[in-house]
Order: C-alpha cells, then structure tokens, then sequence
C-alpha cells in the first residue's frame, strides 16, 4: 500500500533521528567534567526563562562553579 | 562503599535541574534570512537543540537538507556530524516532516527569551510527537511530561484522536 511507503522528508527525518541517536549515544561517552561544563552551561542558557515562571530555589539558578 | 551525602545531593539536583520540566527551555539561535519559513525550538530537556524548519518545496526522491549547511558553512558554523556549533551549543536542525510535526511548528507558542521572542512547541505536541515516533528515550520523557501536570488534557486528547495516536 502506498500508504505506508515514507516520503521523501520522512526518509530525511529518519536519517537524522539516527544521527542525533548517535550523537547521544557518544555524548554519553563524554568525560564527567565536560558533562558538568554542559550541566552549568544549560543552567545558564536556560535561566533567563525558568526565572520568568516564578521563584526558583537556590539550588535552580547557575552555580557559580567551574566543571 | 557508601556514597558520600553531598555527592547525592549533587546528583539529585542534577537530575531534577535537567528534568524537561524544569527546562521549558527556549535558547534559540536561528538565522531568519535562509529559505526556512519557519523554525521553532522543538524538543526540550536536551543539551542539544532541534530546531524544526518548513522545508522549501523540493522535486526529487531525495530530501536535502544542503542549502542550509551550506549558508551556516559560509557564516563560519563548525559542524559535529549532524549538529552545527552555534554559540557553542549543538544545533540539529529537523524537517517538520508529517502532518503532526508541521501542526505542531505551526501551533507553537513564543517565549520572551532575554527580549528576543522564541518560539517553542507547546508540550501536548511534544507528548504526541514523542509517542507517535516512538522509542524509549522519547517515551520517557513524554512520560515526564503527563506526570508534570502541565499538560492541557483537552488539548492532548484532541491532537491524539486528530491523529489517531494511541498511548501505551
């Protein structure tokens, strides 16, 4: 049934799906301090909005440490 | 071997700061001059960002995804396979590439990020977008989503039945 074929942009899709698999797959790989770094930098970036959803306890805002 | 307290405490905050609800997150670094009509901060709870995109119209059997690499390429972006470096943040860029998808970008509701609105996929689309493409990371995380209670029931319901997406 053609139905079921995948499109074009669904063969697209489902390459880089496969692709983000595998990039997680060696992030998972990554040495504990470049996870921190990663840690810290997302508390950073995502700070500005999570401080629009009202208060955040202490521990939520960007540590001031370094990985 | 006992786990030393702070350690613990560590990990647990950690993995509550990292949980999806706690990063309704909308760092969006996008370029607005590319053939893209549309792109809009998709998954959340990730370090690295997708980015879904309307496509420009294509003839072929094959996607391309080229023109835009190629113009990030020219402004000096550094790629990581599928990812590009941007702000040292990975970047992956997504085709909305079903009915679902392209509802979901179309739907997507803006953000105030430091001035700069952001748009970003309302959560229902991410629960149905999660379960309809399926595996157990996506699952989850949408998981982490219904027991959040952040979620518009009515919403959800509506988009799962429109689309004919049963929940395990």
């Amino acid at each position: 049934m053609n139905e079921t074929e995948p499109t074009p942009i669904e063969l697209e899709a489902a390459r880089l799906f496969a692709a983000k698999r595998e990039w997680h797959r060696r992030q998972a790989q990554a040495p504990l301090k470049e996870k921190v770094r990663i840690l810290l930098k997302m508390q950073r970036d995502d700070y500005p909005l999570l401080r629009q959803r009202g208060a955040l306890c202490s521990w939520e805002r960007p540590w001031n440490i370094e990985p | 071997m006992e786990f030393p307290q702070a350690a613990i405490r560590f990990a647990w905050h950690a993995l509550h700061y990292c949980s999806l609800y706690r990063r309704v997150s909308a760092v969006q670094y996008f370029y607005k001059d590319a053939n893209a009509l549309q792109i809009v901060r998709g998954i959340q709870g990730a370090y690295d960002l997708d980015v879904f995109i309307f496509l420009p119209a294509q003839t072929g059997p094959l996607i391309t995804m080229s023109p835009l690499y190629d113009i990030l390429r020219e402004r000096g972006y550094v790629f990581d396979a599928e990812h590009v470096i941007i702000h040292d943040t990975p970047v992956q860029f997504l085709p909305a590439y079903n009915p679902l998808s392209e509802e979901a970008v179309r739907e997507a509701v803006f953000y105030d990020y430091e001035e700069t609105p952001v748009r970003v996929i309302r959560p229902e689309h991410l629960v149905a977008l999660a379960f309809q493409t399926g595996g157990r990371h996506r699952r989850i995380r949408a998981e982490a989503l219904l027991e959040d209670g952040d979620i518009d029931a009515d919403r959800l319901n509506a988009i799962l039945a429109r689309r004919t997406i049963i929940l395990p």
